[in-house]
């Protein structure tokens, strides 16, 4: 078990070390020169100048030499400077990696208490037209991609209800119901993907377990039909929803940086998507390798959850 | 019948959120719909006469009322954000511009006809080659944290922005040498070579900016998130890409005509909000009550939305176009150049910007209104008649000595690129369509990110000649024509500013930014005879000798002057018809850089 444990930590630094070396090189491979963002246009041929910058910014060297640096410093925390804000990645990262995971975990809560009755009420009325008529609507909220379902929500919700804001981001800190005004609507937008998956996952556990002959048994003794959805069904038929949820949340952080930018929201993914059209390549290397953490983290942790639930994992038979 | 009624109601719910979304908004009791800022109603005591900025749009308004109305906060959607606020080391455009003028003054504003005029400074004399510049600073200005604004302060700025990554490049531009504390409010500028346009460095950012540079010196980082100004507003909070806040600067030294201090309005937010159709929706919605944006899609757009809306329209000198890398063949032969332009079909890449109706044709680098502005340019300018482009093009093709190297007779194989924006790619697809209808031309279309378009037109890494060869570009402003061009028509290489400096027996400066790489010793020696000089009359003549060569040899082209906007809730007036200290009436809200100070609700 101690080995199996070491092995998967093991793994799981190897992974964020290929993530960071993988995004350090092919942003090297990006055209242009990160220079010429530093340095003033009219100042390029200022050798002397440029040098310095060079230093100041660790682009110096070969891009072997660059990113051992890099690791380096970001071994002890420090992801570098960026180049368009006077500022430390790790501190452009810290201010905004509440919102980002704010609106991934609102996201997900959104997806799950929707994805919940819609799993359950599919698998029970399995087959029947209601099922057949939500499995649609799934398959349409999986198709619509985030940003499209973002500016219907505006124009339904902002534009016309006038209810809740079209745009904008107010901090928990700052006001609690300016928050929660902020984030229903981006929430939403990011979740209805996510729902149709959970949504379909529970109705196929859901189906399976309601196979089993203790459900049978319940239904002889004359249970409720809730009860036996509710009580014995859902639990048994959740496992492999968590597994997922826990996944998609790592995946989410990514699948912010569209709806961030459409809704105005200054959260990890606006800011990877700026960086990366700025050539703020530290920035971009810092998210990336930031969201891969989480991913690997969130991952290495449903390993662990594994190997204590199923003693055929522990056993090494997988 | 129970499912039934279900499928029913459901249908009828979906029905009624689809028309609710595609509905007018017909629930504001209070939209009025103007284009033109009103009167407050009774309490009015004058109206001033109506001011039309711009040139083919309405935006005739009226000068605000003199009565006071306090209070209130706008919060301004922006196009984007400002990497920081910081005027010696942050680039700052037009969304950024409205932050900085809230934090900031200027020693200098520019009028109505363009013109500098005394902000923070009172006045600004030259000596007489105008290498020396003494400027005189107004008393009693006091910065946000309670230090005065003095001669010395100026002095202490420039030794910050001697290193600046903004300004640095605005002190070689400008030819500025040193800054000196001549007295308690007199500032020396010397400058390294004659300038006689000077004072247009002053009407803006990074030079013309005043901060407090014990503040910037003590923590230059943290500036940029925590501005000391003189400006109307001071900062009270800044959470970048979310919202920054200024709030009334009660200690402001300009008052209004009757007397009262401003600023009117208690709070300044500033949002950016990148995506163009949802900063519209933020201003519909009342999530914002005020936004700018420079796109011509946008304006239309918004007119179509102005239920509630004041519209500020400007069309100012900047324009969209592109340019020929002329060191590049087949680019170096102004017969290509020429004929390809004959090709470009304005009307219809205005359409395809969506800005028919909205953007004129430029025919060079000021706009109609502008007081620089040629008629003898215009009808100079290179017409849209494809058959004698392709003329044109066929003579270099049948040359011998065609620079390209290619066969007799063969096609040109031409690259025009743009940033990926859609309009852009319209755009160039229009231009395209014609000219591979010409028969002579083969097209390749590329669309790079605008840091990769940039860097392919800087070249540093090729002697500053760059990869481009047909590249969209922008060209212009509202600011001295000297700005924007002598930058780009000086010497574009090390190499080439040598040559030209042994030739001329003058130092011909080596310009990074001259991205067309067009060398015309003859256009240099205008385009520097026009900053000794500040006679308006003889200036104008040598740059439209400028414009008749661009128009002649074509190293850039035009598509249409850039309108640009600020859209306001319609209880908002102030933000047209503001006067500078001395009475002088301002420039307005040019390139949908917004004045807020005197900005306010009507009630």
């Amino acid at each position: 078990m101690g080995k199996l444990i070491i092995v998967r930590l093991l793994r799981m630094f190897a992974t964020l070390l290929a993530v960071s070396a993988i995004t350090f090189f092919m942003l090297k491979l990006l055209p242009g020169d990160p220079i010429n963002q530093i340095v003033p246009l009219e100042k390029l041929d200022d050798l002397e100048l440029v040098a310095e910058k060079e230093r100041e910014y660790n682009l110096h060297g070969s891009s072997i030499e660059q990113y051992g640096r890099w690791l380096k410093g970001a071994l002890r925390g420090d992801l570098g400077k960026a180049i368009t804000q006077p500022k430390r990645v790790s501190e452009i990262i810290g201010d905004r990696w509440t919102i980002t995971a704010e609106l991934a975990l609102v996201s997900v809560i959104f997806s799950v208490l929707l994805a919940l009755p819609i799993g359950i009420f599919s698998a029970y009325r399995q087959g029947r037209t209601s099922d057949r008529v939500l499995s649609a609507g799934l398959q349409t909220g999986l198709s619509i991609p985030s940003f499209v379902i973002g500016v219907f929500l505006i124009l339904i919700f902002a534009e016309n209800f006038k209810i809740l804001p079209a745009t904008g981001w107010t901090r928990l800190s700052d006001s609690v119901w300016g928050n929660v005004k902020g984030v229903i609507l981006p929430a939403i937008a990011l979740s209805m993907a996510n729902m149709a998956v959970f949504a379909r996952l529970i109705r196929a556990d859901m189906i399976a377990t309601l196979q089993e002959n203790y459900i049978l048994s319940a239904k002889a003794k004359g249970m409720s039909d809730w009860f036996i959805l509710f009580r014995h069904a859902l639990r048994p038929s959740s496992l492999s929803v968590i597994t997922v949820i826990a996944l998609n949340l790592g995946a989410l952080l990514g699948g912010t940086v569209v709806i961030e930018q459409l809704f105005a929201i200054g959260g990890l993914g606006r800011q990877l998507y700026d960086s990366i059209l700025r050539r703020d390549y530290f920035v971009v290397q810092g998210i990336t390798v930031v969201i891969a953490s989480v991913y690997v983290v969130l991952n290495t942790m449903v390993d662990f959850v594994y190997l204590a639930i199923d003693p055929r994992i522990r056993g090494g038979r997988h | 019948m129970k499912k039934s009624l279900m499928k029913l109601l459901a249908l009828l719910l979906a029905f009624g959120m689809i028309a609710a979304a595609c509905g007018d908004s017909d629930d504001d009791g209070d939209s009025t719909g103007t284009t033109a800022a009103e009167s407050d109603g009774d309490d009015a005591t004058t109206t001033a006469p109506p001011t039309t900025v711009a040139t083919q749009v309405e935006t005739t308004t009226t000068l605000p009322e003199d009565t006071v109305d306090y209070g209130g906060t706008v919060t301004l959607g922006l196009e984007a954000e400002a990497t920081g606020l910081r005027p010696w080391e942050d680039s700052c455009s037009s969304p950024c511009y409205n932050m900085f003028i809230a934090f900031f003054d200027k020693l200098f504003e520019i009028n109505s006809d363009f013109q500098p005029v005394g902000w923070l400074a009172t006045d600004g004399t030259p000596n007489a080659d105008f290498t020396e510049w003494v400027v005189t600073l107004r008393e009693g200005v006091t910065f946000h944290n309670g230090e005065a604004l003095t001669a010395k302060s100026i002095e202490d700025m420039f030794a910050i922005q001697a290193t600046g990554a903004a300004s640095g490049g605005a002190i070689a531009a400008s030819g500025l040498g040193s800054v000196a504390a001549t007295g308690e409010l007199e500032v020396t500028y010397t400058l390294t070579r004659p300038n006689s346009a000077f004072l247009a460095f002053l009407t803006r950012s990074p030079l013309g900016m005043v901060f407090e540079p014990g503040a910037a010196a003590a923590d230059p980082d943290g500036f940029a998130d925590a501005p000391v100004g003189t400006g109307p507003f001071v900062i009270d909070s800044r959470d970048v890409d979310n919202e920054t806040v200024g709030v009334r600067n009660a200690d402001y030294w300009l008052a209004d005509d009757d007397g009262n201090t401003l600023p009117y309005l208690d709070e300044m937010r500033f949002r950016p909000i990148p995506d163009e159709g949802t900063r519209l929706s933020s201003i519909v919605s009342g999530t914002i009550n005020a936004m700018q944006t420079l796109r011509q899609g946008t304006i239309r757009d918004t007119r179509d939305s102005a239920d509630g809306l004041t519209l500020y329209e400007f069309q100012g000198n900047n324009t969209g176009g592109g340019m020929f890398n002329t060191l590049v063949p087949p680019y170096d032969d102004a017969r290509v150049r020429k004929g390809l332009i004959m090709m470009n079909n304005q009307e219809a890449i205005i359409d395809a910007l969506g800005g028919t109706g909205i953007s004129l044709p430029a025919t060079q680098w000021f706009s109609p209104d502008s007081p620089w502005y040629s008629q003898d340019a215009a009808d100079a300018w290179v017409p849209f008649d494809p058959a004698a482009g392709a003329a044109l093009v066929q003579d270099y093709l049948d040359d011998a000595e065609r620079t390209d190297g290619k066969a007799v007779g063969e096609p040109l194989d031409v690259e025009l690129s743009c940033p990926p924006d859609p309009s852009l790619i319209a755009a160039m697809q229009v231009f395209e369509q014609v000219m591979t209808a010409s028969g002579v031309v083969n097209v390749t279309i590329t669309q790079f990110d605008q840091a990769t378009h940039i860097n392919t037109a800087l070249g540093r890494e090729n002697g500053f000649v760059g990869e481009h060869e047909i590249h969209c570009w922008r060209w212009s402003n509202d600011a001295d024509p000297s700005l924007g061009l002598n930058p780009e028509f000086s010497a574009p290489t090390p190499e080439i500013a040598a040559e030209a400096s042994e030739a001329l027996g003058v130092a011909v400066p080596f310009s990074p930014t001259a991205f067309s790489n067009y060398w015309d010793p003859e256009m240099f020696g205008w385009l520097a005879a026009a900053v000794q000089t500040d006679d308006f009359d003889e200036r104008k003549a040598l740059y439209e000798q400028v414009m008749l060569r661009l128009a002649d040899q074509v190293p850039v082209y035009y598509s249409g002057h850039t309108a640009t906007l600020i859209a306001t809730t319609d209880d908002m007036v102030g933000l047209n018809g503001w006067t500078t200290p001395d009475g002088t009436l301002g420039a307005g809200f040019p390139a949908a850089e917004g004045r807020w100070h005197r900005v306010r609700f009507t009630g």
